[in-house]
């Protein structure tokens, strides 16, 4: 039989079918069988070339739905007359069910972000609507980007899960970005000129839900620098069912954001926005399960400014009890929303009993104990000394030390705790894995952020990170205000 | 014309298919035209609106197909405004899931190689390939998207993958040390 062509094995490596007879002749030639293993390989790394740098969120496209329905809400009767609406034949508002339905509690602090266009207020069936636009990109992940909803619980109850942070128009996102970009070309400016390392950031988020059993952490901020990291792009998704009602928690991983998570849960509406802008949503209405979503900012920070510190509480009465949450923050600086400003939303009446996944893989994880050192270069060999090298995870500085004459720092012994994402996608291993965020700072070098730094239970690592010396600052006159974005210059080696 | 799983949802476009899905394809749309990260979230609700607004002019056909051409000719619309001239794909930009740093290194080599061959093909090519390989879209569909016959989409996608890994292996060919 001849062989497969190449067109053949490119349709067959996206998924198509083949007949018997050639998928036989695949498996047993080894001609074919290279081709489709080649072409496996590519068609993965064409997804995961031509997905990355467009990280996608339910928070954007919450964010891009409520402007949707602020804007073009007039537009509604002319689309409905067109036959828009055909489909949402029981819910013909189906574009401003949210607009329309009172937000339960909009709080929103500084310009105005932050805004919450949630469901009619007194739903109290759970309807999930949730979405996990999560994107796992990667070689032997492939990706998986995807609209993931709950089974619904009480098909009466229908809803529209709008939880938006931030619906602005396009000129008021392009006068903040502005702004941010500013305010972080200033920051940057004024920490070369000082031969001062960005300011960390030590924000950690509690999330605690009194009926869920465990208090979960919600967002943690860890150590920032300028440097948005390897951008990594993980998420993944879990999802949970309760008892009553259904909760879906998701982790969306976005694009320069390492990994974060949120939890999204059905029904009423509470929003938690912490916005680049400053807008500080405040949860409201009836709180939703409680969904651990281990955020690790790494949104290039603007330096210097502190933005806001917010410590807040809100009590609920709905119909899963009361819940509180609480935000301390140390400075927290602000984090642009395109690159991932640490947001959990979640919506809806908490059923009870309802726990996630991810949320019994952050009871049953247990911890990593990591050794190792880390040797820190410049971009041209030379080894640098007296460079600061932490580990941390959760919001927890693991270990710290600093790179002595050979570059590199003392041996680190460290307890990192097990990733509750990594625990909860992978059941079947034996010892929970970790994820830590190493943070490299050296005067008179770009800071450098490595986000998902794998940790296995007893495992010695010995990276190299490499710094970029921090160029003398010139005005750029295409843009003024350059944003001191650049990538992780650190490469990690075994 | 395919609506989303979720019975119940009840979202602008969801007659017509999920307005997320629609979102997801229309961001990496505008990534890869305009090349510029910054501008994926303005493009994208301007495009997503317009696609909102121009419902009633919608005649039927692949929906998606529909979003995707409204999409490609905003994008041009912009970059002939701006007249400025394409980026290349930044290294700081390609997505790695990295279980060690060992893996991590190689994971992230494999996809650099793949992301510099994807920048010599044509643009055209390189939208092709992402309707193709990443939305899983029919040769008919790209075809309405891209205003090209079926035909030549299904022989431009042959070409393009071709190239790709003509690309791929002429890079590692010079790579590879050499022996003796």
């Amino acid at each position: 039989m001849r062989h497969l062509s190449w067109d053949e094995v490119w349709e067959w490596a996206q998924g198509a079918e083949l007949p018997a007879a050639k998928r036989s002749h695949a498996h047993g030639c080894p001609v074919c069988a290279e081709r489709v293993r080649r072409c496996e390989e590519l068609h993965r790394a064409l997804v995961c070339t031509l997905t990355a740098g467009v990280g996608v969120t339910a928070g954007d496209d919450d964010a891009l739905l409520a402007f949707l329905r602020q804007e073009a809400g007039p537009l509604l009767v002319s689309a409905q007359a067109a036959g828009f609406a055909a489909r949402a034949a029981d819910g013909s508002a189906s574009l401003l069910a949210g607009a329309s339905a009172d937000p339960v509690e909009d709080a929103s602090a500084g310009s105005g972000a932050g805004s919450s266009a949630g469901p009619v207020a007194g739903r109290s069936a759970g309807l999930v609507s949730g979405v996990s636009a999560g994107q796992v990109s990667g070689v032997s992940a492939g990706q998986v980007s995807g609209v993931s909803a709950g089974p619904v619980a009480s098909p009466s109850a229908s809803g529209v899960a709008g939880s938006s942070a931030g619906s602005r128009p396009g000129r008021a996102n392009r006068t903040r970005r502005r702004w941010i970009r500013a305010a972080i070309g200033i920051g940057a400016a004024a920490c070369a000129a000082a031969g001062v390392s960005w300011p960390s950031l030590e924000a950690r988020w509690v999330h605690g839900v009194d009926d869920a059993g465990s208090a979960v952490a919600v967002a943690t901020a860890g150590r920032e620098g300028s440097a948005v990291g390897g951008a990594s792009d993980v998420s993944s998704s879990t999802t949970g069912s309760a008892a009553t009602g259904d909760a879906e928690g998701t982790a969306g991983g976005r694009h320069a954001a390492g990994r974060s998570g949120q939890g999204t849960s059905a029904g009423s509406t509470a929003l938690a926005a912490a916005d680049g802008t400053g807008g500080v949503g405040r949860t409201a209405g009836t709180l939703g399960a409680a969904a651990p979503a281990d955020r690790i900012a790494g949104a290039s920070g603007s330096a210097g400014g502190v933005t806001r510190q917010a410590t807040q509480s809100a009590a609920n009465d709905g119909s899963a009890g009361s819940a509180s949450w609480v935000q301390t923050a140390g400075p927290m600086e602000e984090a642009p929303s395109s690159t991932g400003a640490p947001t959990a939303s979640s919506n809806g009446p908490r059923a009870g009993g309802a726990s996630t996944t991810a949320t019994k893989a952050v009871q049953n994880g247990g911890p990593v104990r990591v050794q190792g050192r880390v040797q820190v270069r410049a971009s041209d060999g030379r080894l640098l000394s007296g460079a600061t090298v932490t580990f941390s995870a959760g919001g927890r500085v693991l270990a710290t030390a600093r790179t002595s004459g050979d570059g590199w720092t003392p041996v680190l012994s460290f307890v990192a705790p097990a990733d509750p994402m990594l625990s909860s996608s992978t059941p079947s291993t034996s010892g929970a894995p970790g994820v830590a965020v190493v943070t490299v700072e050296c005067p008179g070098y770009r800071p450098a952020v490595v986000y998902e730094v794998g940790l296995a239970d007893g495992a010695w690592m010995a990276p190299v990170v490499t710094l970029e010396p921090i160029p003398s600052a010139t005005p750029n006159p295409v843009r003024p205000n350059p944003i001191p974005v650049t990538s992780s210059s650190a490469t990690f080696q075994a | 014309m395919g609506c989303c799983f979720n019975v119940n949802c009840q979202e602008p476009f969801c007659a017509y298919g999920c307005f997320r899905e629609h979102a997801a394809m229309v961001r990496h749309l505008v990534y890869h035209i305009t090349r510029d990260a910054n501008d994926v979230e303005d493009l994208t609700q301007e495009i997503m609106l317009k696609v909102y607004r121009s419902l009633d002019g919608y005649r039927g056909g692949s929906f998606r197909a529909y979003v995707a051409r409204i999409a490609r000719n905003h994008c041009y619309d912009v970059l002939r405004r701006r007249q400025t001239g394409e980026l290349p794909l930044a290294d700081e930009m390609l997505a790695t899931v990295a279980p060690g740093p060992e893996e991590l290194v190689v994971q992230r080599e494999a996809v650099w190689e793949v992301a510099q061959a994807i920048n010599q093909l044509h643009p055209l090519d390189r939208e092709i390939l992402l309707l193709r390989h990443v939305h899983q879209f029919s040769y008919d569909e790209i075809a309405a998207a891209v205003n090209m016959r079926p035909g030549a989409v299904r022989t431009r996608v042959a070409r393009a993958r071709r190239k790709l890994v003509d690309l791929v292996n002429g890079r590692e060919m010079r790579e590879a040390p050499e022996l003796g």
